[in-house]
């Protein structure tokens, strides 16, 4: 009877719509990831380094390339501008609230279709401040444009019948716009954050590429491009995808922390 | 129980030439609607008195009946203070205008805020009268005793059942509002022994208070009846010449519930006047 059950839950993994017993999911993504891990100590792909070679190189770049040092540049960088782009992001479509900046934010939130490269030109044009200045600036406007667009969406969904029963518990306006439209939706915000910071951590490197004379995950990519190192490339983005994973734990930890009612239950299991 | 002993008293709610237009429209020199490109309410008047009965608090309840689109809501909004009628007004008992929180209103898909917990939904709405957090606190957890979900005070509105988020739903209400409750479709999707509930709530909710008054917008004619003391059916009036419906919605019909002898009775399923009753109201729909 359980042998039977048990062949059933691995049966769900293939089936669609299927809720998967939580040990059976666990075991079929070590089983994943020791398959993908012996391919790649065992099997010879062309262009794909081996395991031990690219952690060979991981140390060498560690240790004699400041690759933590190339790392914590990019992640400075990469977190100041991502808090700008949120404050500004989140200022911005919260005020959609008001019918006047509707237009505004809608237009801002369209900028997401310009290019990288004539926004350089305009930045580097316009400030004085540096190679670290040009790169915080685009790599703000490149995540507050994808952020505003997720965030405005959000507030706009809003439904009407939340404000009308926020009114029955006598709010004001204001009140409503604070219960309702800001502290009801962080759970929401909180996730445009997080979807927007993979966003900006994939397209960082390019933005460290713009000027290369702070260092940076990107600056190290680029100067081992032009060699073909294969196993010191994958190397760094091994360091970069460890990186960007760490932080979206946080972001995850934290939208836990502040958003305690939202925590997904499993499907099938909710009430 | 003596259905004859109750009188009438003061007006609690009153309804003046109520109307309610979308688009273009124009007054008369007296203020009326003259034309107007989409009507939804014509004139509606409606007076709701305080029922007094000797040695019991006694509250009001009316159920707005009609059917589905006829603009029941907009009305109800309008009495709820949540919309503003394009002529008339809504007046409360102490003669001032209608106004949102004053009179409350129970959505028919009971929303709470999702990121507190029950008692902090409760508590945040006593708050919001000038209750101190431990009195709105101690308010809130009496109310989820009384009505038996007081386990629940700590989980999260998602967490709830249908009915357990309904009872918490008009709890907040019940704790904000000020004699008024308008309750919009709240027998909608519930079986049978849900409906029974549901009607015992509102009952025991309304006779805490003289002036308590509950405003029942429904469709369902039987729970309409065992929980009102009057029956207003909602409706528009038809051409004479073509039998359409003329655009505009009025209250067309009363009934008087106590002196028909069908309410404040706890056995009224059994009496084949209720059953008779039911059925006519239904056959009114037709002209409705």
């Amino acid at each position: 009877m359980h042998k039977r059950s048990m062949s059933r839950e691995w049966l769900n993994l293939i089936s669609p719509l299927e809720v998967v017993d939580r040990k059976v999911m666990k075991l079929y993504v070590i089983g994943l990831a020791a398959t993908f891990l012996i391919l790649w100590l065992t099997v010879k792909i062309q262009f794909v380094p081996k395991l031990g070679e690219v952690m060979r190189y991981f140390g060498i770049l560690w240790s004699t390339q400041g690759l933590m040092y190339h790392l914590l540049t990019s992640i400075k960088l990469f977190v100041h501008a991502v808090f700008y782009a949120t404050v500004f992001s989140c200022v911005m479509a919260y005020l959609t609230v008001i019918p006047a900046f509707n237009p505004v934010t809608g237009v801002l939130s369209s900028f997401r279709f310009l290019s990288m490269t004539g926004l350089v030109f305009f930045v580097q044009v316009k400030l004085t401040g540096g190679g670290y200045d040009l790169k915080f600036w685009i790599e703000w406007a490149a995540i507050s444009a994808f952020l505003l667009t997720a965030l405005y969406s959000i507030v706009q969904s809003v439904q009407q019948q939340m404000y009308d029963y926020a009114y029955t518990l006598r709010m004001s306006k204001w009140r409503a716009v604070w219960e309702v439209t800001i502290r009801g939706t962080r759970h929401q915000v909180l996730d445009a954050i997080r979807q927007n910071m993979a966003i900006g951590w994939m397209m960082l490197p390019g933005v460290e590429a713009l000027a290369r004379g702070e260092g940076g995950i990107g600056v190290m990519l680029i100067n081992l491009d032009k060699f073909m190192v294969l196993p010191a490339i994958l190397a760094i983005q091994l360091a970069s995808f460890v990186g960007g994973i760490g932080m979206d734990y946080f972001m995850g930890l934290i939208r836990r922390l502040l958003c305690p009612y939202a925590v997904r239950a499993g499907r099938g299991k909710q009430r | 129980m003596n259905q004859a002993a109750f009188a009438l008293g003061d007006v609690l709610l009153r309804s003046e030439h109520v109307s309610l237009a979308f688009g273009d429209y124009e007054l008369d020199e007296h203020g009326f609607l003259k034309a107007a490109e989409k009507l939804v309410l014509n004139d509606v008047n409606l007076e709701i008195h305080d029922i007094t009965r000797p040695g019991m608090i006694t509250g009001q309840v009316v159920g707005l009946l009609g059917p589905s689109g006829i603009g029941k809501t907009c009305f109800a909004r309008i009495i709820a203070g949540l919309d503003i009628p394009t002529t008339g007004q809504v007046l409360l008992h102490n003669g001032q205008p209608t106004k949102a929180g004053i009179v409350g209103f129970v959505f028919q898909n009971y929303p709470l805020f999702e990121d507190r917990t029950v008692i902090a939904n409760l508590v945040l709405a006593g708050r919001q009268v000038g209750l101190s957090r431990a009195k709105a606190r101690d308010k809130a957890m009496a109310y989820l005793e009384r009505f038996k979900i007081a386990q629940c005070a700590k989980q999260w509105p998602r967490e709830l059942s249908g009915g357990q988020r309904q009872r918490v739903s008009i709890i907040q209400q019940v704790l904000c509002s000020e004699y008024f409750i308008v309750f919009d479709e709240p027998f909608s999707g519930l079986d049978p022994l849900m409906r029974e509930e549901t009607i015992a709530v509102v009952k025991e909710i309304v006779n805490e208070d003289e002036k308590n008054t509950a405003i029942i917008i429904t469709h369902d004619v039987s729970a309409a009846v065992c929980s009102s003391d009057r029956l207003l059916l909602v409706g528009r009036d038809f051409d004479p010449a073509t039998h359409n419906p003329v655009p505009g919605a009025r209250i067309k019909y009363t009934f008087d519930l106590v002196a028909l002898g069908l309410a404040w009775r706890t056995d009224l399923y059994k009496d084949p006047k209720f059953l008779e009753f039911v059925g006519e109201i239904e056959s009114m729909f037709h002209e409705l």
